[in-house]
């Protein structure tokens, strides 16, 4: 299955257990392009840099997507009190699943791509 | 030829590009690496939300993924030193296990991510497990996998138990066994590949910084030696240094790193002296400068932060140095005259952060 990782701004770590659960689960590839992805991850805060990146990014429809970790679910920590929950971009859907954690283990993102794929994580 | 853009794996492309420029033949003749996409601007935050360093040492854990522990000892020991805060010997003791293990768990990513860009799976499942098996040893520690909490102002955030330490030592045993068999390994596979690729020369001057990067080149400088913190200053070790500064000789600096990291880490857990983990007040003492800086050599050089605290202990100036500030201009230089085909390979050699470098 072609998983496609939206990196909008991470610290790494979230990458770092992806980069595990490809080891869990070899039946994965990383890849980079929009049109080949089966399954879309989405990691990090928007910066301002990636907001523009963030709206090119153009899936085909029906593609699940994952918001890994508390930065790429609500921004986390770099949620300033003043109310910035918009600048998530929902890249042009929602979220069919999110996984919490800071970073979530890449047992727990295995167990959610299996239950929004049924199995086809395998 | 135009400049064109090298896809590198992991870093996807809204994290940061290489952008080449090469001959007819294929051979680099300029490159750079452009990566201000993950700027978080943590720096700022801190001083607009989390001026209070309790809560501040959480936002600037997550400026790394892969060395918070790093950032969060450097920043807790800055404003220690701005506050004329004493940390016991037992924190200082298991910050010192948890920045050795965290330079093992760096290296083991680090040196898989060459195997990677070589094509080497079978070796990149191998440093994969060391990866897997110090994260197991850091789970016991600190009953975390990536971003630890361990350290805090004035201490550490919780105690370990002695029976996670106990069952930690059979554990690093195993570790260091595989990772002794791996140098082996590396060597078959992947040193005469590596040798004479990518090189960055000192040309006779010092290079800029700290860091394997830099050992690699015929630099002996390491922050843990040169102004030692925490238990360096008694703590046993060696600095693996070479001479060449091409790709192979980063390589080797990591792996003897991942040994020197293993013995530390042994010697430690040896003898974690009893008592307080948490200073008793963490509150400015009398004729504190309120003012400090403090560097340590994060897994990949030095890691500075610099802190001004007001006299209640709010955060008035915070700034970060990463080492990949470093590292980026040995990258931009070691690339000119490699095959475009094995820029790759170069670029992953430096292990550059660009979370730690764009994040601040």
């Amino acid at each position: 299955m072609n998983v496609r990782v939206v990196n909008l701004g991470s610290c790494n770590g979230c990458e770092l257990e992806l980069l595990d659960l490809l080891h869990l689960e070899p039946g994965l590839r990383l890849c980079d392009r929009d049109d080949e992805a089966e399954v879309v991850l989405v990691t990090g805060v928007l910066t301002e840099a990636n907001r523009a990146r963030a709206e090119r990014v153009k899936l085909r429809p029906g593609v699940p997507v994952l918001r890994i970790g508390s930065c790429g679910i609500s921004q986390g920590l770099f949620l300033p009190p003043d109310g910035a929950l918009d600048r998530v971009p929902d890249l042009g859907r929602s979220a069919a699943c999110v996984v919490v954690g800071c970073p979530p283990a890449s047992s727990e993102i295995a167990a959610a791509l299996r239950s929004l794929c049924g199995g086809g994580a395998e | 030829m135009s400049p064109r853009e090298v896809t590198l794996r992991f870093e996807v492309p809204e994290v940061y590009r290489l952008v080449v420029q090469a001959d007819g033949d294929g051979v680099i003749r300029e490159a750079r690496v452009v990566g201000e996409f993950v700027s978080r601007q943590i720096g700022t935050l801190v001083k607009t939300h989390y001026a209070d360093p309790h809560k501040a040492i959480y936002v600037v854990e997550r400026l790394c993924g892969a060395c918070s522990h790093a950032h969060t000892l450097a920043f807790a020991s800055a404003v220690e030193k701005a506050l004329g805060i004493e940390v016991p010997l037992r924190a200082l003791a298991i910050r010192t296990l948890g920045a050795e293990l965290e330079r093992i768990q760096s290296h083991a990513f680090s040196l898989s991510e060459i195997a990677t860009a070589a094509g080497c799976h079978e070796l990149e499942r191998s440093l994969w497990g060391v990866w897997q098996g110090v994260t197991a040893i850091l789970v016991e520690v600190s009953e975390s996998r990536v971003h630890y909490g361990l350290n805090g102002i004035g201490g550490l955030t919780r105690d370990v138990p002695p029976a996670a330490l106990r069952k930690a030592r059979p554990m690093l045993a195993t570790l260091q066994a595989s990772i002794q068999a791996l140098r082996g390994e590396f060597d078959r596979t992947l040193g005469e590949r590596l040798a004479g690729l990518g090189v960055w020369s000192s040309q006779g001057e010092e290079l800029p910084g700290t860091g394997p990067n830099q050992r690699a080149s015929g630099s002996r400088r390491d922050v843990r030696k040169d102004r030692p913190y925490l238990l360096y200053a008694e703590l046993p070790f060696d600095v693996p240094a070479r001479e060449e500064g091409d790709s192979l000789a980063r390589v080797s600096v990591r792996l003897e790193e991942l040994l020197q990291s293993c013995t530390m880490a042994e010697e430690i857990l040896k003898s974690i002296p009893a008592g307080a983990i948490q200073a008793e007040n963490v509150d400015a003492a009398p004729g504190a400068t309120l003012t400090a800086a403090m560097s340590v050599e994060a897994p990949r050089g030095e890691d500075r932060h610099t802190v001004a605290l007001s006299r209640e202990g709010e955060i008035r100036a915070f700034t970060i140095r990463v080492p990949t500030e470093d590292s980026i201009v040995g990258v931009a230089a070691a690339l000119v005259g490699v095959p475009e085909a094995d820029a790759r390979l170069v670029v992953s050699s430096f292990d550059l952060c660009m979370s730690c470098f764009g994040g601040t």
